[in-house]
């Protein structure tokens, strides 16, 4: 037989607890406190009980220190109760205060202000809110992937002659709070370029977080070389370009990888203002899987531009656009060129790997819009097509580079040692 | 109850009662300067020549000897040109200040406080802007350490986060 701790309180015969009555209430509150209270009169006296002691040996012997650390421990553990931090009168004032005091630091000494960031929390806060201090022009904006280790961001200013690094790790730009607001409210940027770094979307988030307080205004590149596409959806890079896809000048995707079709699109060449944009290149396009496809990229983005009278420079690699668009978008620019201009106006477009662009319909899509068209072999697999305009020294130099062996082997389904001897560029339209 | 009358010219005053119950007899246009006085007036329609306010009007948040330096700032300025709203527009700067307001700014730390308190309650822009501007000369050159130190501020934030503004700082720095 077990033996059993006997119950004074039955919870299945009395259904009031009173023990859990008690627990908080205000007389077990009282308890405690003379508790306490005899406890802290007991410590009293035995500190100066020990004090006096020590005192009165220091008095009978002065040439020996005597002391007692029990009594020093004591006698300052009761010295501590007794002070009382003194307030700062900063605690008074409110926020809007603080911020008038810290704003006259803003453009005059930036030395203060980021010794005034530094004091707490709330000053750090009150100068994260304070506009235009110190306004910095980079010139470029350089944010580099570290693997695991995080971003490396570097800015360079030319003007100012200098250059500066941080490194942010993968927990900081996860973080939804994480924020460089005071930096980036001083930066006036011309140039971002993003190498080497996973465009997911929490590497969007962070960057846009921080965009959102720059000066983006002068902004008229963005550079996105060796990105890995794989994380990203076709609304990463939307998402991305929003905050400054209308003042870009230059946008260029180049040797990124893991792209899909839905990576760089249509819709995202649309969100480029096509009276600023001078030129696109996407190019040294990489896919996911090992399939060779092409991205959404077509005869819209084309049509678009001619019909704005938009003639950026393009480069446009494992596009689907097609013959006929490439010719009517040369045929608009001769259109459209303004006449009264004396100079030689020139303009190239090259069409790299688009399996619906054919070099021998091309000559002759030329030919039917009264074109005149010389073929010249540029370099590699390139072919230079100088579209001149009848009676006229006005030139546009179309580029075409046909798809690489294997693939147009694949897509012919014929043979490699049969396509060797084949024309790249004069391919009958499968 | 004290009433102090502050000597200006032969003209309309107006009660001012502080928090600690002391009236102020104060001229009109030298307590213009304060908005909140200003637009309490003519919203209860005590802004007329003839009307005299029998009540003293209170101000809750102001002792007696911090209204008495509000007022003797007042009337050394009360002359002064308006500031226009494109003086926020300009860049602030810490060494304009008159000398007048200098010495009339040598005060303990909690005076010069309490004035900023006031003048943010009177609404007195220029004696904002001014007691601001001192506290901001205090503040200027001194390492965070310093500055924590001059004003007993608490250090709330932990090593990490100091490091990392430190870092940010050093990175946005030009």
């Amino acid at each position: 037989m077990e033996l059993q701790r006997k119950r004074s309180f039955y919870t299945a015969t009395v259904s009031h607890d009173f023990r859990k009555e008690y627990k908080g209430s205000f007389l077990e509150k009282k308890c405690r406190k003379q508790k306490k209270e005899s406890k802290k009169t007991g410590l009293k006296s035995i500190a100066e009980w020990l004090f006096n002691k020590t005192s009165t040996k220091k008095s009978a012997s002065p040439g020996v220190p005597v002391t007692s650390s029990i009594a020093q421990k004591l006698a300052t553990g009761a010295k501590i109760v007794t002070i009382h931090e003194k307030a700062s009168y900063f605690d008074k004032i409110p926020n809007e205060i603080l911020f008038e005091i810290l704003k006259n630091f803003k453009s005059t000494d930036p030395s203060s202000a980021l010794s005034a960031r530094r004091v707490s929390r709330r000053f750090n806060a009150c100068m994260d809110h304070i506009a235009d201090v110190n306004i910095n022009v980079l010139s470029r904006l350089v944010i580099s992937g570290l693997g695991r280790k995080g971003i490396e961001m570097r800015w360079v200013s030319y003007e100012g002659q200098k250059t500066k690094t941080t490194v942010i790790p993968w927990n900081t730009i996860r973080s939804s709070t994480s924020c460089f607001e005071f930096n980036f409210k001083r930066f006036s940027i011309q140039r971002i370029l993003l190498k080497n770094v996973p465009l997911s979307d929490e590497l969007v988030d962070f960057l846009r977080r921080q965009f959102q307080y720059a000066d983006l205004s002068n902004l008229i590149q963005l550079s996105l070389s060796q990105v890995d596409f794989s994380p990203s959806n076709c609304l990463s890079l939307h998402r991305f370009l929003a905050p400054m896809a209308k003042t870009l000048e230059i946008f260029e995707v180049t040797q990124c990888n893991g792209m899909r079709p839905d990576s760089v699109t249509d819709e995202h060449l649309a969100q480029l203002d096509a009276s600023t944009v001078r030129r696109i290149c996407i190019d040294g396009v990489r896919f996911a899987s090992g399939s060779t496809r092409n991205l959404d990229i077509g005869d819209g983005s084309l049509r678009r531009f001619a019909k704005l009278g938009a003639f950026p420079t393009m480069i446009l690699d494992r596009c689907a656009v097609t013959t006929n668009t490439v010719c009517d978008y040369t045929k608009e620019w001769f259109e459209q060129c303004n006449e009264s201009e004396k100079q030689l106006r020139s303009q190239v477009c090259t069409v790299k790997r688009c399996p619906k662009v054919k070099g021998s319909q091309f000559e002759s899509e030329c030919r039917r819009r009264g074109l005149r068209c010389q073929n010249r072999r540029g370099s590699g697999s390139l072919t230079l097509y100088n579209v001149q305009e009848e009676n006229t020294k006005r030139e546009f130099t179309i580029a075409l580079a046909a798809l690489e062996d294997k693939e147009l082997a694949e897509k012919l389904k014929i043979s490699s040692s049969e396509y060797q001897q084949s024309n790249l560029l004069t391919v009958p339209i499968s | 109850m004290a009433e102090t009358t502050a000597a200006a010219p032969a003209e309309r005053t107006i009660k001012i009662s502080s928090s600690d119950n002391e009236i102020f007899m104060v001229p009109r246009n030298v307590i213009r300067l304060s908005t909140t006085i200003n637009t309490l007036l003519q919203d209860l329609g005590l802004d007329d020549e003839e009307v005299t306010n029998p009540e003293p009007i209170p101000v809750q948040n102001v002792t007696a000897p911090i209204l008495k330096k509000v007022i003797a700032w007042c009337q050394y300025h009360y002359q002064d040109a308006t500031p226009t709203d494109d003086s926020d527009n300009r860049e602030k700067r810490t060494d304009d200040i008159a000398s007048w307001d200098v010495e009339f700014l040598k005060v303990d730390q909690g005076t010069l406080f309490e004035l900023i308190l006031a003048a943010n309650y009177l609404d007195i822009k220029g004696l904002l802007d001014v007691t601001c501007k001192t506290v901001a000369n205090m503040i200027k050159g001194k390492s965070p350490e310093e500055i924590r130190r001059t004003f007993n501020i608490k250090n709330d934030f932990t090593p990490e986060e100091e490091e990392q503004i430190r870092k940010e700082n050093a990175w946005c720095e030009d």
